[in-house]
C-alpha cells in the first residue's frame, strides 16, 4: 500500500466556531495507481491533498483523529526534518493556480535547479550561496542544471535551454504548469498530488496537461492523486475515483464501474447532473439542498437531509464501508453493514 | 541602452520639478510678513543704509526679476548668498550638508541592520513571543519623542556610561580631517587617519542611534507586514511541497519578495531623516543643514532658504531614481521604456 488515509478528522477553530472539515476520511491507493478524488467545492478534497504532506496549516487547523500512513509511514508524526526530506523524496505537488504557484522574481533556472538539489541531495551537502564557488560545488550545479533542462524536455517545454533563463511571466499559463510539473517531478517522486491542476486553464490547455500527466503515469509508472470537480477529467485520466461529500468519502470504484453503477445516491445525483451528448435543454437534474455548514454538520450521513432514501438510521449513524463486487465501497446504509 | 535612455529622461524630469519647487518656495518665502533686512542690518540702521542693503542684494526691483535673476545665477553656479551672514550659500552647504548627510547614511544604517531582522523575525514567528516583544518595542520607539530619547541617550551614553561625547562633530581641540567629501568619517579613511575615524565615529554614534529610532520602529513594521505578505503567498507552500528547507525558503525566496517593500521604506526614511535632524542636531550641537535650514527661516534670510530647498529636491530626486532603478534589479517584471 503505498498511500493509506485511515479516518482522518480535521477541524479548523475560527472566532465563529469549529469547522469539522474532515470527519472520518478514508482513502487507499496502491503503487501505480492513478486516482481521481472529486467532490463539490468544500468537500474537503483539497484538506485531504494537504495532509499527505503534512502541509494544513495549522492552526487554525486541528487534526482529531486519524493517521496518513505513507508506504507504512505515519506522515502526521514525522519531525519538521523528516517532513522536509519526506515531501522531497516520495512527494510530488502541483496545484491549481500555475501563476501564483510560482515565485515571480526567480528566473525558473533558480526554482527549477533548486528543486532538483534539495529534492535528489542532502540539505547539508547542497552547495549554498558561499561555498559555490569550490569546484566540486560547480560540478553539483551544472550536473542539477543539466538536470533542469532535462525535466524541462520532459514536461513538453521546447528549447528547454534557453527558455530555463526566463522568468515566470513569459510564459504562458500551461507552460507554467508544466513547469510546476517539472519542479515537482524533479526528485522522482513516488507520488505525484495533482490539486485542481487544469481549472485555472482554459480547455484546450487542460486537454494537453492531462495528456501530459498521462503520459508521465505510462513513462514513469508515476503514482498520480487527482483532485478535482470535473467527472470529465476523472474518466479521462483516473483508474479509481473516491467521491467526497462533506468531509468524508462516500464511494470509491473503478472508473467505469462508477459511471456505469453508481451506488451511493449522491453519486446518482452527482452523474445525473452530467450533461451528455443526449441531454436536451432543461432536462438536467440537480440534487436538491445545498450542502451542510460544516460548523453545524448532520448528525449521522451528512447526507442525510438531501438523500431521496433516507432511513431512521441514516439520522443516527455514521454509514460505514460497505464493500460490494470488484473494489467497490459505498459508505451508505442502504448496502447493508458488513464490510 | 533602454536603461541609459530611462536615466537620462528621468534626469531631464527633474528640471521642471526643481523649477516648480523653486517658484513655490520663492513665492512663499517673499508672501510672508517679515522684514529681513532690517534684521540683517540691524536697529540703528538709517533708511539710506537699508536702502542700499536691499539694492546690493537686487531686492529693489520687481518679484519676477528677482525670481529670474535667482535662477540665472544658480545656473551660473551661483547660489546667492546670506542676507545675514554674507556668507556664500554653496560654501555654508558645502559644509552643512555633508555632516547632515553623513549622520542620516548612519542613522538609516541602523535602523536598517536592526529593523529589517527584527521585522523578519517578528514575521516568522508572527503572534509568539518574539513577534510580541519585537512589536511592543516598536510602539515605544515610535511614540516617544525623539526630543526626550535624545536627552536620555546623552544622559546615559555621554555622561553615565561616558562612552561617546555629549555634542559637536569632532574633538574640539583637534582639527577634522581635511575635507574632501566633507564627511569626516569618510575624510578620515581617505586620509588613512584611523584615530581621527574612530574620534569622528564616536561624535556621530549617539545622534545616528536617536535619529535612527523612529525610522527604526517603521522599517521593522514594515518589515513586518511585507515578510507576512510574502509568507502568505502560494508559491511559499509550493516550495514547502517540493521540500526546499525552510529556511532556503526564508533567506532566498521570501526575503527577496519582501525586498522590494523594505527598501521602499528605507528610502523614503532616509528622505525624512535627511530634512527632518533638526531636533536631533540642535540638542546634540551637531552642525548641519537642519539647523541650517531653520535659522534661515526664521530669519527669512531668502537664498539659503532657496537653496536649501532646490538641493533637498535634488537629493529626492536621485534617491527616487536609484529607487526605481534597484526596484528593476530586484523584480523582473519591471522594464524601463
Amino acid at each position: 500500500m503505498l498511500l493509506d488515509i485511515q479516518n482522518l478528522h480535521l477541524e479548523f477553530r475560527t472566532f465563529d466556531g469549529v469547522a469539522k472539515v474532515l470527519a472520518g476520511v478514508d482513502l487507499q491507493m496502491q503503487r501505480g495507481d492513478v486516482v481521481g478524488l472529486v467532490g463539490e467545492t468544500g468537500c474537503g478534497k483539497s484538506m485531504t491533498a494537504l495532509a499527505i504532506p503534512n502541509l494544513i496549516p495549522m492552526p487554525p487547523g486541528v487534526i482529531t483523529e486519524g493517521r496518513v500512513l505513507f508506504d507504512g509511514e505515519d506522515v502526521l508524526a514525522k519531525s519538521p526534518a523528516e517532513l522536509q526530506r519526506f515531501r522531497a523524496r516520495h512527494l510530488g505537488m502541483i496545484f491549481q493556480d500555475p501563476t501564483t504557484n510560482l515565485n515571480p522574481v526567480f528566473s525558473i533556472r533558480e526554482q527549477l535547479v533548486d528543486s532538483v538539489l534539495y529534492q535528489r541531495m542532502d540539505q547539508q551537502t547542497v552547495p549554498g550561496r558561499w561555498r559555490g564557488w569550490m569546484p566540486s560545488a560547480r560540478q553539483i550545479r551544472s550536473d542539477a542544471h543539466r538536470r533542469a533542462v532535462e525535466l524541462m524536455s520532459l514536461v513538453g517545454i521546447p528549447d528547454g535551454e534557453r527558455r530555463i533563463e526566463d522568468y515566470p511571466h513569459q510564459f504562458s499559463g500551461g507552460m507554467r504548469q508544466r513547469v510546476l510539473i517539472a519542479m515537482a517531478l524533479a526528485g522522482e517522486p513516488d507520488l505525484l498530488i495533482a490539486d485542481e491542476p487544469t481549472t485555472a486553464l482554459d480547455v484546450t490547455i487542460q486537454a494537453q496537461i492531462l495528456r501530459l500527466i498521462d503520459s508521465l503515469v505510462k513513462r514513469l509508472g508515476l503514482s498520480v492523486l487527482i483532485i478535482t470537480h470535473n467527472l470529465g477529467v476523472v474518466a479521462q485520466t483516473c483508474q479509481k475515483v473516491a467521491v467526497m461529500y462533506a468531509g468524508k468519502v462516500i464511494e470509491t470504484a473503478p472508473v467505469r464501474e462508477l459511471f456505469k453503477n453508481p451506488r451511493h445516491p449522491y453519486t446518482q445525483g452527482l452523474l445525473k447532473a452530467l450533461p451528455t451528448s443526449h441531454t436536451r435543454r432543461g432536462e438536467l437534474e440537480g440534487i436538491p439542498g445545498t450542502i451542510p455548514n460544516l460548523t453545524r454538520p448532520p448528525e449521522g450521513c451528512r447526507f442525510h437531509p438531501r438523500c431521496s432514501h433516507v432511513m431512521e438510521v441514516c439520522r443516527q449513524v455514521v454509514p460505514p464501508g460497505h464493500r460490494g463486487d470488484s473494489d467497490h465501497i459505498t459508505y451508505c446504509h442502504l448496502y447493508g453493514e458488513e464490510r | 541602452m533602454t536603461l541609459r535612455l530611462y536615466l537620462l529622461r528621468r534626469i531631464l524630469l527633474v528640471i521642471p520639478l526643481l523649477i516648480g519647487l523653486s517658484l513655490l518656495t520663492f513665492t512663499v518665502s517673499r508672501i510672508l510678513p517679515g522684514d529681513p533686512v532690517g534684521l540683517a542690518a540691524g536697529p540703528q540702521a538709517t533708511p539710506e543704509i537699508r536702502e542700499a542693503l536691499a539694492r546690493q542684494f537686487g531686492l529693489d526691483q520687481p518679484l519676477p526679476v528677482q525670481y529670474l535673476n535667482y535662477i540665472a545665477g544658480l545656473f551660473q553656479g551661483d547660489w546667492g548668498q546670506s542676507l545675514y551672514s554674507r556668507r556664500l550659500v554653496l560654501d555654508d552647504l558645502r559644509v552643512f550638508f555633508p555632516a547632515t548627510f553623513e549622520l542620516t547614511i548612519a542613522a538609516v544604517f541602523i535602523a536598517t541592520v536592526l529593523g529589517v531582522p527584527a521585522g523578519f523575525m517578528s514575521a516568522v514567528y508572527r503572534d509568539k513571543l518574539p513577534d510580541q516583544v519585537v512589536r511592543v518595542i516598536a510602539l515605544f520607539f515610535v511614540s516617544f519623542p525623539a526630543f526626550w530619547l535624545a536627552m536620555i541617550f546623552q544622559s546615559i551614553l555621554g555622561v553615565t556610561l561616558d562612552w561617546f561625547p555629549i555634542g559637536k562633530r569632532f574633538d574640539v581641540l583637534l582639527a577634522p580631517p581635511a575635507t574632501i567629501t566633507g564627511m569626516f568619517t569618510v575624510d578620515a579613511l581617505l586620509h588613512l587617519d584611523f584615530q581621527a575615524f574612530g574620534i569622528a565615529l564616536s561624535h556621530l554614534a549617539t545622534p545616528a542611534l536617536v535619529l535612527s529610532f523612529g525610522s527604526l520602529a517603521s522599517v521593522t513594521r514594515i518589515t513586518r507586514t511585507a515578510v507576512l505578505d510574502a509568507l502568505d503567498r502560494d508559491s511559499v507552500r509550493m516550495e514547502r511541497a517540493l521540500g526546499i528547507p525552510y529556511r532556503v525558503i526564508l533567506s532566498k525566496y521570501v526575503l527577496r519578495n519582501a525586498l522590494i517593500a523594505i527598501l521602499t521604506i528605507v528610502a523614503l526614511e532616509f528622505g525624512w531623516l535627511l530634512a527632518g535632524a533638526v531636533l536631533v542636531e540642535t540638542i546634540f550641537d551637531f552642525p548641519g543643514l537642519g539647523l541650517y535650514a531653520v535659522e534661515s527661516s526664521l530669519r527669512l534670510d531668502f537664498e539659503p532658504i532657496m537653496g536649501i530647498t532646490i538641493l533637498y529636491g535634488i537629493v529626492f530626486s536621485l534617491i527616487n531614481i536609484a529607487i526605481d532603478i534597484a526596484y528593476g534589479i530586484i523584480d523582473p517584471r519591471i522594464r524601463y521604456g
